[in-house]
């Protein structure tokens, strides 16, 4: 009814696993074969719980044959730890998959004829998550891949194996040092950078994590002219781009990057992210409130 | 589709509703705010299945809104305080109307303004197009100023609606807010000012604080409580305006179920709007139709409009 030919927005999924990654992630695996099929990296699906509203959740993979997406979910309050202790068989309420996700099609443009493209992703923390989408994506692509991914300490570094069996160079680092790199995911992406051998326009960055670390990678592209897209989180409600909630401070299609009020506006983190070009991104350091 | 076949019976129901002199085909609305101007839905469902769509508010200028975060979730609802961000009457009426017009359902324009001349302005530009009823914004908490600030003072609303009346032949219905002692004497104002009908209620003033920062969550402090939490103050305030007043009305807070519409109409209703309950769930206004067709057929009805009005107080 109302919805021939259309596809659904609504759905059904049956949790298959449910896995402990740390003492605050879980992995969760469920049968979901429409939003699989139709799911791009960086996008997001609104899983119903106890609570009134939804709640806005990245996939961190998808595999269209066997109709399964994945989600990585942190314990941050009473929804997210709902999601965390879900019992393996029960019927999950989902709408998605939603949102705009990366766009590894810049890929195509005549920068990238010439030489073998390079996808840097940068992950603080679970942002982590939706980049593990995007390399399984850009591997499939016959891109070249390094992933970098900061946590706080070694104890909280998850899915090692996984990266690293995706990507084709992995950075594993943390200020505390015990892992592959010593300092923050932002000063990682510098090294790299800074020994890579490729044209700006040969690179693109995507990054996903907290928004001190998002800024600092979107400057430091932005200053090498370098490609970046960053994913964002924020407060959401509707999550299809109806309500106008989960708003994001961005600099007007038609300006430059001049910081005066009159040239930003908000734009929906839900449809029209979470994934922007980070030139957009009004940053906390250029007056942007967030 | 203006007749459903229930589920479980042969017995046809009639959906369609009159509000006023607008003829809708069924009586579910989806509810200023919450649906955007149906753009984003439209790849999923077959939007003529509503009775109509009340678009975002609008304002004479684009407005870029409030700052974040413009929402919170409460227990039994949310609150919101996204500041009427929309493009503008003008961008509405040059972009976006023409696809709106092709989704064979009522267009129903909400609008809001800083003042009067704000409001008579927008009425006199939106006149000129095709669009079904205007739904004059009296009740947006979010703004500093009109809105809300006039719709509390039925002086003011008078002075809103009469000066709107005299500008336009479209139908004017006006979106009272809760946050007033009296919605009769705000109803009756906009009644003797020549409202067509009256769209209530819009959302309670409230505020949601974070315990650990000690501020308020919603950077505009205050917002709108919207959800299954208002239903009751609803329900009352549509059964009050029903009462003191001879405008048809369109009922809406907290509606997410068949029955809840139906409660509306009983209260007086002759239509509802569906607002907060599609961001929990998209589907539901989509269904609501049948299902209130099928409840009305299971109690021996073949109409829904027979439901307005029917409440039989003690």
């Amino acid at each position: 009814m109302c919805q021939d030919n259309k596809p659904l927005l609504r759905h059904q999924g049956k949790l298959l696993r449910n896995e402990c990654l740390s003492d605050s992630t879980n992995l969760l695996t469920i049968k979901a074969p429409e939003p699989a099929r139709a799911a791009r990296p960086g996008q997001f699906v609104q899983l119903k719980t106890s609570h009134y509203l939804r709640r806005p959740i990245g996939l961190m993979s998808v595999d269209r044959e066997q109709g399964l997406i994945q989600l990585g979910i942190r314990r941050v309050g009473p929804g997210s730890n709902e999601l965390c202790d879900l019992e393996p068989g029960i019927i999950v309420d989902l709408v998605g998959p939603l949102g705009t996700g990366f766009d590894l099609g810049l890929f195509d443009e005549d920068a990238c004829a010439t030489a073998p493209a390079h996808l840097v992703t940068v992950g603080g923390g679970t942002g982590l998550f939706p980049l593990i989408y995007l390399l399984e994506e850009a591997a499939g692509q016959g891109i070249t891949t390094t992933a970098i991914a900061g946590f706080r300490s070694q104890t909280e570094a998850i899915l090692q194996e996984r990266m690293r069996a995706t990507a084709k160079q992995c950075i594993f680092a943390s200020d505390t040092g015990g892992l592959d790199f010593t300092g923050h995911a932002g000063e990682a992406l510098t090294s790299v950078l800074d020994t890579l051998s490729l044209r700006p326009e040969q690179i693109l960055v995507c990054t996903c994590g907290p928004v001190a670390l998002l800024e600092n990678i979107a400057l430091q592209c932005l200053e090498r002219k370098i490609q970046c897209q960053v994913s964002l989180e924020a407060r959401m409600a509707c999550g299809i781009g109806v309500c106008v909630s989960c708003s994001i401070p961005v600099y007007r299609r038609d300006s430059g990057t001049k910081t005066a009020d009159n040239e930003t506006t908000y734009e929906r983190c839900c449809y029209d992210g979470p994934v922007f070009p980070a030139a957009r991104i009004v940053w906390p350091s250029q007056g942007g409130i967030w | 589709m203006n007749q459903v076949n229930s589920p479980g019976t042969s017995k046809q129901v009639r959906t369609e509703v009159t509000v006023g002199s607008v003829r809708l085909k069924n009586p579910v609305l989806a509810a200023s705010g919450t649906f955007g101007f149906g753009a984003e839905l439209a790849p999923y469902y077959d939007l003529s299945c509503l009775g109509g769509i009340c678009t975002t508010g609008l304002t004479l200028q684009p407005r870029v809104g409030n700052p974040p975060p413009r929402v919170a979730e409460t227990k039994s609802g949310m609150l919101n305080a996204v500041g009427l961000q929309n493009p503008g009457v003008d961008v509405f009426v040059t972009e976006i109307l023409p696809e709106m017009l092709t989704y064979d359902t009522a267009i129903i324009v909400n609008v809001a303004g800083n003042s009067k001349e704000d409001y008579v302005e927008m009425v006199r530009i939106l006149s000129a197009t095709e669009v079904t009823a205007l739904e004059l914004n009296l009740s947006c908490p979010n703004v500093s100023a009109g809105c809300m600030s006039i719709g509390a003072e039925p002086e003011q609303v008078w002075e809103v609606v009469a000066s709107c009346r005299a500008v336009t032949d479209k139908p004017l219905w006006v979106k009272l807010t809760p946050n007033v002692t009296s919605i009769s004497a705000v109803a009756r104002a906009a009644e003797e000012a020549g409202a067509d009908a009256l769209v209530l209620i819009n959302t309670l003033l409230g505020i949601a604080v974070d315990l650990k920062t000690e501020r308020p969550v919603l950077r505009n402090n205050t917002g709108g409580l919207s959800g299954p939490a208002i239903k009751p103050v609803a329900l009352r305030m549509v059964h009050e305006a029903h009462r003191d007043t001879n405008l048809p009305i369109v009922g809406l807070g907290g509606i997410a179920a068949a029955e809840d519409a139906l409660e509306f109409m009983l209260c007086g209703a002759s239509a509802v709007q569906v607002g907060t309950a599609s961001m929990i769930d998209p589907d539901l206004i989509f269904r609501l139709p049948a299902e209130m067709a099928a409840i009305a057929s299971a109690a021996g009805h073949d109409n829904l409009a027979r439901y307005t009005g029917q409440l039989r107080p003690w």
